[in-house]
């Protein structure tokens, strides 16, 4: 209150600010009404914003991106000989898989050459870096440097090193918002494995996700069954991993998750080339596929 | 005539310092940090700005500026549009209205004063959203945020004073 505020205005502007809160609180209001009823005028100004302030939080997240990575690496250093171990076991099992998955390859496309099957529409991929994350809020999203200009589009699934991880739900220039599994907004066609169910994975904000839809003798599933995306719906590719299934405590069918929620770095978004058949065009050419490293 | 500029422009930029330290906290609140369970346990930081500040210097952090940054904090974060301003705005209410009981006094009692409000704040916030999304939400996440919000008080606390003291004399 230095400057220009001799003591007489004071009164006067707490009067006006006091006005002036009734009326934005008013106006907070309104905006929760808008935000319910008109989608796309509140969908434009997050994507612009996010567009707007993506280079700052780009330049932000990457100290906390090396504090996170320099405080796993501490851990990891710690449990090096342990790992190692298992590392060179994994490494024989997974050599053994590798010779069994090549032999499988090979007939898959003998049998598929046999039966004229049409192939499969072939997958692009665009990195992005997560660049803001909701935090604490009960919404489960998070922005990822990279938009429509590098190819990303609405409907597109993000993965992980290891599995699925959400879903492409808002694409701005620079930016897109992936909605996590984990949300409760999200609804995800699934695949169990070896039972070819199918099913419905609806995220209630918990870290395991909920089996909906599953025919009631699968209602006591047995736990560990893989849980892959069914490809229905034509966005998703079919076949991406996802999780396995568990018995939450609560007595329903649970997803445990393959990606690792904590430690999201760099998000891939599958291009299946059918999304943008689903929502408008996206503006100029996509020369750019890759951008970042995973 | 340019020591008066200069004095005044000096003056502005403390009056503006409010405004700066809450879009600086807004911005640390959506950077993601890949620790693990960092995400459960960030404190709502912005919640701790807009409340220092409404109880020691109300009149430099305007309730327009306050809505804007509520605003920017949902569209950031995804969260429904309006529902981040409203509750700024209320516990800015809020503080202004008990302004008496907290200004100038001893931290543990504006500490307190933060416990009461931040906890009201957290229950609506859960409440609202729960109404919004239609589901009855997990309320265990939302109480231990509010104690971790609750508990980290002194620190962020402290870093706002440390910059009032050190920019903006004691009054």
């Amino acid at each position: 209150m230095r400057g220009l505020s001799p003591v007489r205005l004071v009164p006067i502007r707490a009067w006006m600010q006091r006005f002036a809160l009734l009326l934005l609180i008013l106006a907070a209001f309104g905006l929760i009404v808008l935000g319910k009823a008109d989608t796309v005028v509140v969908e434009r100004l997050r994507t612009g914003l996010a567009d707007t302030v993506a280079p700052l939080l780009d330049l932000i997240s990457r100290p906390a991106a090396s504090f996170g990575r320099m405080s796993e690496e501490v851990r990891e250093i710690s449990a090096l000989r342990l790992e190692n171990e298992r590392l060179r076991e994994a490494n024989g099992r997974l050599l053994q898989w590798q010779e069994v998955a090549r032999r499988l390859e090979a007939e898959n496309l003998q049998l598929r050459g046999l039966m004229n099957v049409t192939p499969e529409p072939s997958l692009s991929y665009v990195s992005g870096r997560i660049i803001a994350d909701s935090g604490g809020a009960f919404v489960r999203s998070v922005l990822v440097h990279a938009g429509g200009r590098s190819g990303a589009a609405k409907g597109q699934a993000a993965i992980a090193e290891r599995g699925l991880v959400g879903r492409v739900v808002e694409v701005g220039e620079r930016s897109s918002r992936v909605l996590l599994l984990t949300d409760l907004n999200s609804r995800i066609p699934v695949l169990l494995e070896n039972s070819r169910e199918r099913a419905v994975m609806a995220g209630d904000n918990g870290p395991r996700p909920r089996l909906l839809y599953l025919p009631s003798r699968r209602e006591a599933a047995q736990p560990g069954e893989r849980v892959v995306t069914s490809g229905q719906g034509g966005v998703f590719p079919p076949g991406l991993p996802i999780g396995e299934t568990v018995l939450g405590e609560d007595g329903l069918v649970r997803v445990s998750l393959f990606a690792d929620f904590d430690r999201l770095e760099y998000l891939r978004l599958v291009d299946t080339g059918l999304a943008h058949t689903l929502t408008e065009p996206i503006p100029g050419p996509q020369r750019v596929r890759q951008r970042g490293r995973p | 005539m340019t020591a008066g500029f200069l004095h005044r422009l000096d003056g502005w930029a403390r009056d503006l310092l409010p405004t700066l330290t809450t879009v600086v906290f807004l911005i640390l609140s959506t950077v993601r940090v890949p620790v693990a369970g960092f995400r459960t346990v960030a404190p709502a930081v912005v919640l701790i700005a807009v409340y220092h500040w409404a109880v020691h210097r109300p009149l430099l952090l305007p309730p327009s500026i306050i809505f804007a940054v509520g605003f920017v904090q949902d569209l950031m974060s995804g969260s429904p549009v309006g529902t981040g301003s409203l509750t700024l705005l209320a516990v800015y209410l809020a503080v202004l209205s008990q302004r008496r009981f907290l200004a100038g006094k001893p931290f543990p009692m504006v500490w307190w004063g933060f416990g009461l409000v931040a906890t009201a704040t957290f229950l609506a916030v859960w409440a609202v959203v729960s109404a919004l999304s239609g589901v009855l939400l997990d309320p265990r996440e939302t109480a231990f945020r509010g104690l971790v919000t609750i508990a980290s008080y002194p620190l962020f606390a402290g870093l706002l004073l440390a910059v009032q003291r050190a920019f903006m004399g004691k009054t």
